[in-house]
């Protein structure tokens, strides 16, 4: 393990052997832009596809980075993704990407960036505006992937304004290729994008949580068979196990979890600052999980958390109808948002009594997130009986 | 158990600090449905990834509110971000660098169809289309009015003041919750941009509780520049930062400011003296 980890020696001498090997490169671009730049030996890459792009599995979330120096260290360290999108920092963390990524060659970096359309929608041409502004903000005349941001079902995914937007933006030349990005529903999403056989990508939420997803897996698969590049994100799964926020996730471990799966090519990590970049890069050269992450990430697992996932899998299975979905959702209204007006206003408009699971010796609902929904129904049911002037 | 049930959810009555706001009333417009709300953990179904970017503002909560008109509609979103630092820190840091600004809540820019506006602990996003239909209606003015229902005094953090008015860069005072710099031990920062002999210089200022955490701090950034100092006492340093490159550090008391981005260490000393003097 010692001999893969990156100490801030070696970090700077990478970074000072790619600054030299980039200003080569540089010059060597403008007559020979399409010689392929040399991979790192230690690095682990992964081609996305049918697209034929190939990266080290570890990319790089711009999204909350505002200082460009990240962008230059970890692109001087071998990071070649660059993931951002049309609304983040309002615009201005596109602006940050181009204004960095202007005096490199563009061939060499895979930039991607992402179009949502608001809740009322886009006509195609309105989607292609707000593109046309984000190549703008990026000073950059293409993107490698465009997506359509967030979706979650197939309406969405298949919407026609948005298909032909992305189609136009690919014929073009705008965008190489085009996906789409999903953090809800994914397996949906996934065999849904591989049916279309019009996107080239995913950019899917996956992480350790999903460990007995099979659907997702399966969909992951049928995704590689038919040549889609697959991107992770949310790969941390948020970060934290309790809402006190005392137990952390091991995220170098659920970094390695995902990229472990080799039907996954990239993660787009959000990184904000230096230590967490070189940490990612460890796992770029080493993916393997030593004993210690494999119990933080058993722990991991085997913790509830405070966030129902709304899969809907516990509805309809109590004997007297209670309506699980709704109660855990109060449940974590109260307590993982702090927002218990809400929670008493979804429990009363239920109609329930003060403790609907007396009349139960035992629980058979089965959460596949491990609550205990006797417990918690048992819990926030009382709600309804606080004054709610004193509920916020 | 009922009295620690109860107790617990009046604590959490009286610590949670996210509040609903009253919407302005628009006349002629009708309101479309629900006001929809978004706490921590769902942002993300409004605004994708951007919501890990409004976590760290503090975000507590968002309400969003539509209404449509003879074809017009506008859209307005509250973010409350639990205090007026966090909220003025995230209007910062989205403000266009070619916004005018102007006098609305504490600050606010638009055109026809946009304004953004922070008041409070609020930061308000306001959106319109076809708003050409809907003769003599204007962003800005309901956004006069709402501003002064979210926040009747809105005032600027108090570190904004530290920093002269002449030369800064219209539109770089920005607030940065944690990692300043990518550096973690930083944490949070303000930082200005001036334009000093047509060179963009970035000065900063942090403010801690005691001149202990600052101290810690600066040992911190000493050991990663790799600097030969044994113990940092108040006063200046010059560090080669691996990352950031030169940095111009001054500790006092409990603060600490500093300068990156110059190429002469003569250029920020006087500017440095002029913050020095209002600490």
């Amino acid at each position: 393990m010692a001999n893969t980890i990156l100490n801030r020696r070696n970090f700077l001498f990478l970074g000072a052997t790619a600054t030299v090997g980039m200003t080569v490169q540089a010059l060597q671009a403008s007559n020979k832009s399409n010689k392929k730049e040399k991979k790192q030996k230690n690095i682990t890459y992964r081609t996305l596809g049918k697209t034929g792009i190939e990266v080290p599995i570890i990319s790089m979330g711009v999204m909350r980075a505002d200082n460009p120096n990240i962008l230059k260290a970890a692109y001087e360290l071998g990071i070649r993704h660059f993931d951002t999108a049309n609304g983040y920092q309002d615009g201005r963390n596109e602006e940050m990407v181009g204004q960095y990524f202007k005096d490199i060659p563009r061939e060499r970096v895979i930039i991607s960036t992402k179009i949502h359309p608001p809740k009322e929608g886009l006509s195609t041409e309105q989607f292609l505006e707000k593109f046309d502004q984000s190549l703008k903000r990026l000073q950059m005349s293409y993107v490698d992937i465009l997506y359509l941001h967030a979706a979650s079902d197939r309406a969405y995914l298949l919407d026609p304004r948005y298909t032909e937007a992305l189609r136009r933006a690919k014929e073009s030349g705008k965008a190489r290729f085009i996906g789409c990005s999903t953090h809800t529903n994914m397996a949906d999403v996934i065999n849904t994008a591989v049916e279309s056989q019009l996107y080239d990508v995913v950019l899917t939420a996956y992480n350790f949580r999903m460990k007995d997803d099979s659907e997702m897996q399966k969909a992951l698969q049928r995704a590689n068979d038919a040549g889609l590049g697959i991107l992770g994100m949310k790969s941390m799964a948020g970060g934290f196990l309790d809402k006190e926020k005392t137990k952390p996730v091991n995220c170098k471990a659920a970094l390695k979890w995902v990229l472990s799966n080799p039907l996954v090519h990239t993660c787009i990590p959000g990184i904000t600052n230096f230590d967490m970049l070189k940490e990612n890069w460890q796992v770029a050269q080493n993916q393997n999980l030593n004993d210690k992450e494999i119990r933080d990430l058993e722990l991991a697992m085997n913790e509830p958390g405070l966030y129902c996932h709304g899969c809907l899998s516990c509805s309809g299975q109590c004997p007297k109808d209670l309506p699980i979905p709704d109660l855990m959702r109060s449940y974590m209204y109260n307590y993982g948002y702090s927002f218990p007006s809400k929670a008493q206003s979804t429990v009363a408009k239920l109609n329930l009594s003060v403790n609907p699971c007396e009349a139960c010796a035992g629980c058979t609902v089965n959460c596949p997130n491990g609550f205990d929904v006797r417990e918690r129904i048992t819990d926030i049911a009382r709600i309804k009986m606080v004054p709610s002037n004193f509920l916020v | 158990m009922r009295k620690i049930f109860i107790f617990g959810l009046l604590f959490m009555a009286f610590s949670a600090r996210s509040q609903e706001v009253a919407f302005p009333k628009l006349s002629g417009w009708i309101e479309d449905g629900k006001v929809l709300t978004f706490n921590k953990d769902n942002l993300y179904e409004h605004i994708d990834g951007a919501s890990e970017f409004y976590l760290s503002y503090g975000f507590e909560m968002l309400q969003v509110a539509s209404w449509s008109n003879n074809g017009a509609e506008v859209t307005i979103e509250v973010y409350d971000h639990a205090d007026p630092l966090h909220a003025y820190g995230i209007y910062s840091i989205e403000k266009s660098p070619k916004a005018v600004t102007e006098s609305v809540g504490l600050e606010g820019y638009g055109d026809v169809s946009t304004f953004n506006f922070v008041a409070g602990k609020f930061y308000v996003k306001m959106n319109g289309t076809a708003l050409e239909k809907v003769p003599g209606f204007s962003l800005k003015a309901v956004a006069k009015v709402f501003s002064g229902t979210l926040c009747a005094k809105p005032e600027y953090p108090k570190l904004v003041g530290m920093f002269p008015k002449e030369n800064q860069v219209s539109n770089t005072c920005q607030y940065v919750p944690n990692e300043f710099m990518g550096l973690g031990f930083l944490g949070s920062a303000l930082r200005v941009k001036y334009n000093l002999g047509g060179e963009e210089i970035t000065f900063f200022i942090l403010e801690r509780s005691d001149k202990a955490a600052v101290e810690q701090i600066v040992t911190k950034y000493i050991s990663h520049a790799d600097a030969k100092i044994k113990k940092p006492a108040e006063g200046d340093f010059l560090l080669k930062d691996p990352f950031n490159g030169l940095v111009y550090l001054r500790w006092k008391s409990n603060y600490l400011i500093g300068a990156t981005g110059f190429s002469d260490k003569k250029k920020v000393g006087l500017l440095l003296d002029q913050i020095t003097q209002k600490l």
